[in-house]
C-alpha cells in the first residue's frame, strides 16, 4: 500500500517538474527537472538508440529466416552428413542463453582475428539464433503435415521439387506463422542484449540519461515502454497478417 | 501396342516380415471396370498404392500400356527406378483418395488445374478451360473458386476426382472413396463415378459399396490374405458365390 | 591458433563454473515454483468469467511479454530505489525473473485449462459441486498433468535466462565463463567448455523430464 502511494507520488512529481521526496537520505534532489523535459533533451538519444536497436533486429531477423528456412528444409528432407550437421547445430545453438552466444562470438571473433564491432557482432550473433529457431520451427511445420498431400501430389504427377514449391511449403508458412512472429519478438528484445558489448542501443542510451539526470525509475520505464509498444505492434501486425492469408 | 491397360504378374509385397500381398495376378483391357471387394487387411488398398508407386514391391511386375514401371532388371539385377521415371510413371494413373486429400490453401479449380499447369506444362488458358470442363462433368460447376474448407465432404471428393481425371490418365484408381463419407453424401460421389464410365476410362474401384460394385462393374475381384481368391462378372462373384469366405463376406454385409 | 589450446585454467576453475551452474539452476528452480504459483492464479483470471479479472490479468500478461527481461532487471535493481525499494542483486534478479516467469507461464496453464473438455467441469457441476471445489478437485489435477511438456520446455529457457543476471554481478554460469576468460585470457577454451555445460545440461533436463512426463501422465 505504501509502496503504491509512494510510486503514485513519485511519477507525479518528478513529472510535474516538482521536488521528490528522496526517500533515503542521500537522495535529497532539489529543483531538478521534471520529467518530460528531460526526456524532451534526451530525445536524440534514445531515439537513435531505438532506431540501432531497431536495425539490427530487422537485419537479423531477415538473415536468420533465410538460412533458417534452408536449414529447416535440411532437417526435414536432406540427406546425411548435411542432416547431422543442421542437427547438431540447431541443438547447440538453441542450448545456450542469448547472452552467452552474443559474448562468446564477440570474444570469440576477436581472437580469431576477425574483428567485428559491436553491432556487427550482434547482428550475427541474433541473427545465428534466429536461424536456429527458424530451422526447427520450419522443420516441425513441414514434418506435421498430413503425408496425404504428398501422396496426392505425387499421384498427380508432380515432382519433389514442385511438390514442395506448390503443395508442402505454402501450408507449412502458413502454420508456422504465430510461431515465427514470437521469435521475431524475442529477437527485438534480444537487442537489449548487445548493450553488454557496448553497442548504443536503447538500454546504453537510457543508461547515458541516468546518468545526466538520475530519473532511474521514470527513465528504465519509458525504456521499457518504447519496447512493448515495438513488440504488441510486431505482434498485432503478425495477428493480422495471420488472419489475411489463412486457409478458408 | 497391346491392348492391355494394365498387367501384373505374380506381385508380391511384405512390410518388413508381413507378406502383405502373397503373388496377385491381374489384367484389365481398355475401358474395363474392376471392382475390387475384400474384408481390412486383405490387400487391397495395398494393391492400388502399388500401382502407382506409392509403395514399393518386392517381386512380380506391373505393366501400364505394355510399359513396366517401378523396376528396371538389367542384367538380371533389379532396381528401383530413379524418382524422376518414377514420377513420370505415376503420370500414368490417377488416384482418388479416402480422405480426399485436396491442396486445402488453392481453390478447387487450381486443385485441378495445378498438374495440368506444371507437369503437362498447358497454358494457364488451357488449364483453366480443361478444369472448368471436368468441374461441369462432377456437377460442381460454379465451385471452382472455392476452397476445399469450404467444400461439403462430398463436393471434395468429387473435385478430387476431377483433379485425377484432368490429367488424362490410362488408368484410374479409387481407394475407398466413400468411406469417409457421411451416409447422405455419398450417392453423389457414386453417380459421378458412375456417370464417368461412360468416357471410356479404364477403372479400379476399391470399394465396400456393393451395390454399387454390382451396378457399374464388369468383373469383380474379392481378395482375401493378400491373393485374389475370386474373380468373375458381378453375377458370378455376388449371386453365384461357390467360395465359403466370399459368401461370409457377402452375409456380413448388406448385400 | 588450434594448437595452443590449454584447458588447464579452465579445469582449474572447475568449482566457479559448478558454483555458478548450481546458481543458475536454483535461480531457474525458484522463479519455475513462484512464478508458476502466479501463472495458476492469473491463467484462473484469464479464464473467469468477470471482466475486470480477464482485464487486468491480460494486462499483466501482455505487459510482461513485451518487455526485455534485462530492463525488469535493470528497472527493479536500479529503479525500485528511487521509491524506496532496495533489493540485494540476488533478490532484485529473483523478483525480475517470477514476474517475467508468471506471464509466460500464464500463458501455458491458459492453455491446458481451456482444453479440458467443457464436460467435465459440467458433471461436476451436476455433482453440486461449488465453483471453488471445481477449480481445485478437477481442474487442477488434470491440468497440472496436461501442463508438464509446455512447463519443462519453460523451464529449460528460465534456465538459459538465468545468463542476465550475470549484468547485475549475479555470480552465476555465464558470469564465472567471463571471469575466467577475463582472467586467464583463455578466451577460446572458456567459451567452449562453457557454452558445452549449457548444451548438455539443457538436454540433461530436457531428458530427466521427458522421463517425468511420462511417469505422471494420464494413463491411457
Amino acid at each position: 500500500m505504501i509502496l503504491t502511494l509512494r510510486l503514485i507520488e513519485f511519477t507525479t512529481l518528478s513529472t510535474l517538474k516538482m521536488d521528490t521526496p528522496g526517500y533515503f537520505e542521500d537522495q535529497k534532489l532539489q529543483g531538478t527537472p521534471g520529467f518530460f523535459s528531460e526526456l524532451w533533451t534526451a530525445k536524440n538519444g534514445l531515439f537513435s538508440g531505438a532506431l540501432t536497436a531497431m536495425g539490427v533486429a530487422f537485419t537479423a531477423i531477415f538473415l536468420g529466416t533465410v538460412l533458417g528456412v534452408f536449414i529447416g528444409i535440411t532437417l526435414a528432407y536432406g540427406k546425411q552428413p548435411g542432416r547431422f550437421i543442421a542437427r547438431v547445430y540447431t541443438d547447440v545453438i538453441r542450448g545456450i542463453p542469448l547472452l552467452a552466444l552474443i559474448l562468446a562470438n564477440f570474444y570469440l571473433l576477436s581472437v580469431v582475428g576477425v574483428n567485428l564491432n559491436a553491432l556487427q557482432a550482434g547482428v550475427l550473433s541474433l541473427g545465428i539464433f534466429c536461424s536456429s529457431h527458424v530451422g526447427e520451427m520450419v522443420r516441425g511445420g513441414l514434418q506435421n503435415l498430413p503425408v496425404g498431400q504428398t501422396e496426392a501430389a505425387q499421384s498427380i504427377g508432380l515432382n519433389f521439387t514442385q511438390t514442395f514449391r506448390y503443395v508442402l511449403l505454402p501450408q507449412a508458412l502458413r502454420q508456422i506463422l504465430p510461431t515465427w512472429t514470437n521469435t521475431a519478438v524475442e529477437i527485438v528484445k534480444g537487442t537489449t542484449l548487445i548493450s553488454v558489448i557496448g553497442l548504443s542501443e536503447i538500454i546504453l542510451a537510457t543508461q547515458q540519461v541516468i546518468a545526466r539526470n538520475f530519473q532511474t525509475l521514470n527513465f528504465y520505464a519509458f525504456a521499457g515502454l518504447i519496447y512493448f509498444i515495438i513488440c504488441f505492434s510486431i505482434e498485432r501486425l503478425g495477428k493480422h497478417v495471420e488472419k489475411k492469408i489463412a486457409i478458408k | 501396342m497391346s491392348n492391355k491397360v494394365l498387367e501384373i504378374c505374380n506381385l508380391r509385397k511384405s512390410y518388413g516380415d508381413n507378406l502383405v500381398l502373397k503373388g496377385v495376378d491381374l489384367n484389365l483391357k481398355q475401358g474395363e471396370i474392376i471392382s475390387i471387394i475384400g474384408s481390412s487387411g486383405s490387400g487391397k488398398t495395398t494393391l492400388l498404392r502399388c500401382i502407382n508407386l506409392l509403395e514399393d514391391f518386392q517381386e512380380g511386375t506391373i505393366q501400364i500400356d505394355g510399359k513396366e514401371i517401378g523396376y528396371i532388371t538389367k542384367n538380371g539385377k533389379r532396381t528401383r527406378v530413379n524418382s524422376r521415371t518414377a514420377t513420370q510413371n505415376r503420370a500414368l494413373t490417377g488416384m482418388v483418395f479416402q480422405s480426399f486429400n485436396l491442396f486445402p490453401h488453392i481453390t478447387a479449380a487450381e486443385n485441378i488445374s495445378l498438374a495440368l499447369r506444371k507437369v503437362q506444362k498447358k497454358s494457364q488458358e488451357e488449364a483453366t478451360t480443361i478444369a472448368q470442363h471436368w468441374l461441369e462433368r462432377v456437377g460442381l460447376p460454379d465451385r471452382g473458386n472455392s476452397y476445399p474448407g469450404q467444400l461439403s465432404g462430398g463436393q471434395q471428393q468429387r473435385i478430387a476426382i476431377a483433379r485425377a481425371i484432368a490429367i488424362n490418365p490410362k488408368l484410374m484408381l479409387f481407394d475407398e472413396v466413400t468411406s469417409a463419407l457421411d451416409p447422405e453424401l455419398i450417392n453423389e460421389v457414386l453417380d459421378v463415378i458412375k456417370s464417368l464410365t461412360i468416357e471410356g476410362m479404364t477403372m479400379l474401384i476399391v470399394t465396400h459399396e456393393m451395390r454399387f460394385a454390382y451396378e457399374v462393374s464388369d468383373r469383380v475381384i474379392f481378395m482375401n490374405e493378400g491373393l485374389i481368391a475370386v474373380e468373375g462378372t458381378p453375377d458370378e462373384v455376388f449371386k453365384n458365390a461357390h467360395s465359403d469366405r466370399l459368401s461370409a463376406f457377402l452375409k456380413n454385409t448388406k448385400f | 591458433m588450434f594448437k595452443n589450446l590449454n584447458y588447464a585454467a579452465v579445469w582449474r576453475s572447475l568449482d566457479d563454473l559448478a558454483y555458478g551452474l548450481g546458481l543458475a539452476l536454483s535461480l531457474a528452480v525458484i522463479s519455475i515454483i513462484l512464478g508458476s504459483l502466479i501463472g495458476i492464479v492469473v491463467a484462473f483470471s484469464l479464464t473467469s468469467k468477470k471482466k475486470h479479472l480477464r482485464i487486468v490479468s491480460n494486462g499483466y500478461v501482455t505487459g510482461i511479454r513485451n518487455i526485455p527481461l534485462m530492463i525488469i532487471v535493470l528497472f527493479i535493481y536500479f529503479g525500485l530505489p528511487d521509491i524506496g525499494l532496495l533489493f540485494g542483486q540476488m533478490e532484485s534478479f529473483i523478483f525480475a525473473l517470477t514476474i517475467y516467469a508468471g506471464a509466460y507461464l500464464a500463458e501455458v496453464f491458459r492453455g491446458g485449462l481451456i482444453s479440458i473438455p467443457v464436460g467435465i467441469t459440467e458433471a461436476g457441476m451436476a455433482s453440486g459441486m461449488s465453483n471453488l471445489q471445481i477449480n481445485m478437485f478437477i481442474k487442477l489435477p488434470i491440468l497440472l498433468r496436461s501442463v508438464m511438456p509446455a512447463l519443462s520446455n519453460n523451464f529449460i529457457s528460465l534456465f538459459k535466462d538465468t545468463s542476465i543476471a550475470s549484468v547485475i554481478a549475479v555470480q552465476e554460469l555465464t558470469f564465472q565463463i567471463r571471469k575466467i576468460n577475463l582472467d586467464t585470457f583463455r578466451t577460446i577454451e572458456a567459451w567452449s567448455f562453457g557454452t558445452l555445460i549449457y548444451v548438455f545440461v539443457c538436454i540433461g533436463i530436457a531428458s530427466i523430464l521427458r522421463i517425468f512426463e511420462r511417469r505422471l501422465a494420464i494413463p491411457r
